[in-house]
Parts: C-alpha cells; sequence; structure tokens
C-alpha cells in the first residue's frame, strides 16, 4: 500500500515538472514567434515606405528640369531601388524568391544610375529614355499600390505572413487559422502575405522585361565575342587538351570523358588524376583547367611564379600577355595573364591563373573573360596624353601611367589613358577616357596580406 | 649544513623561479620560440588563432599545442608549401601573421581585415560542399557571386546568402561552423573572378531534390555531386 503511494506521488510530481517545463517550452517558443512576427513586421513596413518613395523621386527625376537637380533624384532612386530589394530579401520567400519584384526593382536601379552616368558625362536623357524611364514609372506605380493593398489588408484582416496548417490546439493557432475570405464574386482572396507578393510576382512576370543599352545583367553574356565559329569533334577536343596538358608540363595524360557542359560554353569535359579540363567545341579552345596536386615547398617567389606562368602562355601561342592582380596566398600565387594590344592593356581580355610557388607550374586556367570578351579593336586616342592629364587635379602626384581598355558596368567598354596617381598617403588608378576626356572610373589601391588589391 | 649555505640554496631556488616567472613572461608574442607539442603560453593561443582564422581546426583555443594543433599546424605547412614537421619556427611564424594581418593603404594605415564576405562565403561552401571536389566548391561560391550581378536576386553577398529560403545550411544552422580551410581557398578564388560553372544561378544535388522548380532550369555542368543549373 506504501508502495503504491509511493508512485502515485512519484508520477504526480513528474507530471507537475513535464506541465511546467511544457509550459515554459511553450512561452519560449511564442516569445520566438513574437520576435520573428515583430522581424517580418518590421521588414515589410521598411519595404512599403521604402517603394512609396521609390515611387516619388521617381516621379520628380522625370521633372527635374536642371541636370543637377535630375541627378540628385536619379541617384535617390538607384539607391532607394537598392534599398527596397534589400527589403524584400528579409521577407519570408520560396526557394527561388520573389524573382520578377526583384528584377524590376533591380531594373530601375540600374537604369536611373546609368542615366545619372550619362547626366555626369554632360549627356542629356535622349527621347527613347525618358519613354523608358516614364514606362518604368507606370509599371512602378501599379506595383506601388498593390503593395499599399497588401498593407492595408495586412492591418485590416488577419492575414498571415505563410501558409502553415498549424495544430487547432496549439496556441497562436487562431492568427494562423484565419485564412481565406471569399469575396463577393468569388475571387479568392490570398490568405498570407506571401501569397500576396507571389500574385504579385506572377503578375509582373506577364510583362515583358524592359530593355535599354548600358544594362548590366553580367552573370552571362549572350554571346561570347571571341570564340571561333567552326565546331571540333570529340578527337579533335581530346587532342586539344592532350597538347595543353603537355605544355601545362605533364607526359602522357590518360583524359577520361566526364559529363558534357551545356551553355555558352558547351563542350567537352575531361578528367584525369588530379586534373580537370574543359574544351569548348567552338574553336575547339580550352576554357577551363584545374589541377589540384598537393603543393610542393616554396621555391619561387610570387613575381617568380608569374614570371614563369606568363613564359609558359607563351610557350603555348599567347604572346602578348602580361602578369597583373597577383595575389600571393603562401604556397600558390592567383594572377590575371592580361592582353596587350599595341602597348595597351586590354583588362577585358584576361586568362585568370592559379600558378604554384614550388614550380611555377599552371594549376588553374580560367580563359572564359578572354573569350567573352575578345574582338578586333581600333585603339585611336581623339585626345593627348598632355589632354588627358591636363583632367586631373593638381594635387595629385602621378606614379605611372600608361593607356588601357577597361569594362564598364554591362557589357560597355573604354579606351582610356591610365594613370596610378599619389594622394594623401594613398594610391588610386584614375581612367580618362581617350575619346572625350570624361573620367570613366576610380580605383583605390590597397594592399592586402596577400597583395595589391583594387577597391 | 650551515646556516650561510642554506642561505646560499633559498636564494639559488628564488632566482631559478624568477627566472622561470620571467622567461615564460617573454615569451609572450608568437615567433620568439619554436613552438612544438606540449608548448603552452599565450603564444600558443595567438598561433591557435591565427590558424582558426584560415580555416584550420585546432580545437579549443586554450594555449595548449596538443594533437589537434600539431594537425593543423601540418596541414598548413602542407597547404602552404612549407616543410611539413609540425613545429612552428620563423617560417611558418612568418606565413601565418602574412596571411592573417590586416590590409593597409598603400602608405601604410591600417583599414581593417576586409575578410567578411569571404568569410561568410567560405561557411556557405564549407556547409554545402565540403566533400566535394574542390572545383565543386569554387563553383558553389561562383553561384553566389553569380546571384548577386543578376537582376534577379538581391545585390550583396550577405543578401544572396541569407536571403529566406534559398539555402539549406542558414535555414539548419550548419552556416555558423567554422568553414574548412579548402572552403576560404574556394571562396578567394571565386571572388577573383573564377566561375567553373560558367554563369549557374542554382545548383542541387539529384539524389536529393524533388522540387520541379530547379529540375526545370536549364543545366550547364555537374561537378562532383551537384549539377549547376541557369
Amino acid at each position: 500500500m506504501r508502495n503504491k503511494n509511493f508512485w502515485i506521488t512519484t508520477l504526480a510530481v513528474l507530471l507537475v515538472f513535464s506541465l511546467l517545463w511544457g509550459f515554459g517550452e511553450n512561452r519560449r517558443a511564442a516569445d520566438f514567434r513574437t520576435a520573428s512576427e515583430n522581424q517580418n513586421q518590421r521588414s515589410f513596413s521598411d519595404f512599403v515606405s521604402n517603394l512609396d518613395s521609390l515611387e516619388t523621386n521617381l516621379a520628380k527625376s522625370r521633372v527635374a528640369s536642371t541636370p543637377l537637380q535630375q541627378l540628385y533624384y536619379l541617384g535617390q532612386t538607384s539607391l532607394q531601388s537598392e534599398i527596397t530589394v534589400k527589403d524584400l530579401s528579409l521577407l519570408p520567400a520560396e526557394e527561388v524568391g520573389l524573382a520578377y519584384v526583384d528584377q524590376f526593382l533591380n531594373q530601375i536601379g540600374d537604369f536611373s544610375r546609368s542615366l545619372s552616368q550619362q547626366i555626369v558625362k554632360g549627356d542629356q536623357p535622349g527621347p527613347e529614355q525618358e519613354e523608358t524611364l516614364a514606362a518604368m514609372h507606370d509599371r512602378l506605380i501599379e506595383v506601388n499600390r498593390k503593395i499599399q493593398e497588401v498593407a492595408v489588408n495586412l492591418q485590416t484582416s488577419n492575414i498571415v505572413w505563410v501558409d502553415k496548417p498549424s495544430p487547432a490546439w496549439m496556441p497562436g493557432a487562431q492568427t494562423a487559422a484565419v485564412a481565406t475570405q471569399a469575396k463577393e464574386d468569388g475571387v479568392k482572396e490570398p490568405s498570407s502575405l506571401r501569397a500576396s507578393l507571389e500574385q504579385l510576382d506572377a503578375s509582373l512576370q506577364k510583362l515583358p522585361p524592359f530593355t535599354y543599352s548600358g544594362q548590366t545583367d553580367t552573370h552571362a553574356v549572350p554571346e561570347p565575342l571571341g570564340l571561333p565559329d567552326l565546331k571540333v569533334k570529340e578527337e579533335e577536343a581530346r587532342q586539344a587538351a592532350q597538347e595543353f596538358i603537355k605544355a601545362i608540363g605533364y607526359q602522357n595524360t590518360d583524359l577520361k570523358l566526364s559529363t558534357p557542359t551545356n551553355g555558352v560554353f558547351e563542350g567537352y569535359s575531361y578528367t584525369a588524376e588530379n586534373i580537370s579540363i574543359d574544351v569548348c567545341k567552338r574553336g575547339g579552345v580550352i576554357i577551363f583547367f584545374r589541377d589540384e596536386r598537393p603543393l610542393g615547398l616554396q621555391q619561387l617567389s610570387a613575381e617568380q611564379a608569374a614570371a614563369k606562368a606568363v613564359q609558359t602562355l607563351q610557350a603555348m601561342g599567347w604572346k602578348s600577355f602580361i602578369a597583373t592582380a597577383i595575389e600571393d596566398f603562401g604556397g600558390y600565387i592567383q594572377m590575371d595573364a592580361v592582353y596587350v594590344q599595341d602597348k595597351v592593356r586590354i583588362y577585358p581580355d584576361k586568362i585568370r591563373l592559379v600558378v604554384t610557388k614550388d614550380n611555377g607550374q599552371i594549376i588553374g586556367y580560367d580563359a572564359t573573360p578572354y573569350w567573352l570578351f575578345h574582338h578586333q579593336r581600333t585603339l585611336k586616342p581623339q585626345i593627348t596624353a598632355k589632354q588627358a592629364q591636363s583632367k586631373l587635379r593638381q594635387d595629385v602626384k602621378i606614379k605611372e601611367n600608361g593607356m588601357a581598355v577597361i569594362s564598364l558596368p554591362g557589357y560597355a567598354e573604354a579606351f582610356c589613358y591610365e594613370y596610378r596617381v599619389h594622394k594623401d598617403g594613398e594610391d588610386y588608378l584614375i581612367y580618362i577616357n581617350a575619346q572625350d576626356g570624361t573620367e570613366e572610373k576610380i580605383q583605390r589601391i590597397v594592399i592586402t596580406p596577400r597583395g595589391e588589391f583594387l577597391q | 649544513m650551515s646556516l650561510h649555505s642554506r642561505k646560499a640554496l633559498l636564494l639559488g631556488v628564488i632566482f631559478l623561479a624568477v627566472l622561470l616567472v620571467v622567461s615564460s613572461l617573454s615569451y609572450a608574442a608568437l615567433g620568439d620560440r619554436l613552438l612544438a607539442r606540449g608548448s603552452r603560453g599565450p603564444e600558443v593561443t595567438e598561433l591557435q588563432k591565427r590558424l582558426q582564422m584560415l580555416g584550420y581546426v585546432v580545437g579549443p583555443i586554450d594555449g595548449i599545442f596538443g594533437r589537434q594543433t600539431e594537425s593543423a599546424v601540418r596541414l598548413f605547412q602542407k597547404e602552404h608549401g612549407l616543410a611539413v614537421d609540425g613545429l612552428v619556427g620563423k617560417n611558418t611564424v612568418r606565413e601565418l601573421k602574412r596571411l592573417t594581418g590586416q590590409t593597409v593603404t598603400t602608405g601604410g594605415k591600417a583599414v581593417g581585415y576586409k575578410n567578411s564576405d569571404v568569410n561568410l562565403l567560405a561557411r556557405l561552401v564549407s556547409a554545402e560542399a565540403k566533400g566535394e571536389p574542390y572545383r565543386g566548391q569554387v563553383a558553389v561560391a561562383a553561384v553566389v557571386l553569380n546571384r548577386v550581378k543578376s537582376p534577379q536576386f538581391p545585390n550583396s553577398i550577405p543578401d544572396v546568402i541569407y536571403q529566406p529560403g534559398a539555402f539549406s545550411p542558414v535555414a539548419n544552422g550548419q552556416i555558423w561552423k567554422e568553414p574548412v580551410s579548402s572552403a576560404i581557398k574556394a571562396a578567394n578564388e571565386a571572388l577573383a573572378g573564377t566561375d567553373p560553372s560558367y554563369g549557374a544561378l542554382f545548383f542541387f544535388n539529384p539524389a536529393k531534390t524533388t522540387s520541379m522548380y530547379i529540375w526545370s532550369r536549364p543545366q550547364i555542368i555537374q561537378i562532383g555531386n551537384h549539377i549547376f543549373a541557369r
């Protein structure tokens, strides 16, 4: 009997403890839910108000009569578009996010930025650009209106963030369970904020994206400029790969064909022990090579390794290249081999290399930039070196100068005079356009633990 | 024993004790003495911190040169073309200090480490592709950078990585683990511009993915267990 009482008491005590524990956990979970709800609410409120001022700034930029005023509002527009994209990225979304809303907001930022750059150079926007800006504004008004509606719904009805069924007995289920409200006409209102945003995203998907010059979707070029048209067969590709590997310093490598690659650089992919190498079908050129062999003892300095790599390139037939952007990682270096035409550095046409410091062997080779951008260029400056130099500030000290082709946002490039200048204890690279004398680009040089780096 | 000699002995003991204390204090900076298995002290702590900064697993940072610290030193030496002896001498210290130093202006003014993006990117690569071939690790980093450049995604590395729902290591907390050294190397290579994925915006493991959307994307290349797609 006593024994039985003992067990009942123990179980009762345990039950009380587990109830208390469960209650505590539940409270904690509720706190976390509130914290994340607050975070979501805040991001969305930020998004709503920033989107609204984006729309206002874009409207003002269309009527500003002086270039300075126009520049100011376009600057605000591009900044505001970046902020709204950021706000949007903080909201709960599906795996792929709200791709079309993002794309639309990014295009506004992108376009207003390229217009600003044009105005800085003294060119007023043309009628076509004005039209694009007006069309963007029209679409933005619609998007803004829709978002304002969602914001009002969020306040007036019990809209939740994410549609997720939650058991009815759970505390907080009231808010999560309230959902679909059928409108009088029978159209279903989205029951969660995410669903509303996805609906907006889907409506934008149906509209064509804007096209304009100076677009900066740079992650993939539609058509490589440097690739030969002629397609090679597998045997020829294998031959090219063998020759390349021999030039790198390997004898008799047994290459295995692996899954072919698709897309812009469609081609054959081979592997050997530590090696993988991709050969493009067009022209049978090597686009990518990686050797993952272990590194030996450091024997060379970073500069010696870079020089050795340039020699290897020369032996392969890449005659006119120089080493730039050398970064020393210890056992190996990363560098760019840049093409030089008539003493002008063509920065877009580069081959990225990884070179060992044990014997200067190339273990990484990425020629995609070269094949994407290389083409015949006529390089005739319209202004003299003296005229270009007069565009620089008086208080900078010129340390080096030369000529270069640099890439601009989008696929554009500019032929420039390049100056390495010194001011207040820091070095900068300044580029003056060789055609019209405008200042195209400023880069700050800092020294990281691995070498000089451009910011 | 006479009183005199006892005094001398006492003095000797005190002298030795002081010498011991002073010597351990003066060895406070990394590089002042050869460190090896069994060494202890603040310079070992510094060694462990610097190794960890570069992604070498040293275990707890406790100022004791133990087995894990030794294998981290050996791996560091192997991956940096130094003699692999597990001893921390002049060359190892110089290389370690150089690679974990701050960025300076051309005039020599320190402006910070400037590596927070590299670190975050390396954490993602480490969590997503630790066991993958090195090329696949660079490609994962490149996908993040391609998204930064694409108008369909946010515009900075943290925004892309933390975009809700974008990467599973963020959702399950794996991203908070220290990155492995190969992931840091891969992140640096991708940041320099190398893209072995040829412009991919997505990657997935075909054995584990059922998402229709991801399968519908045009595939570019398979590296290790990952398919990279646009």
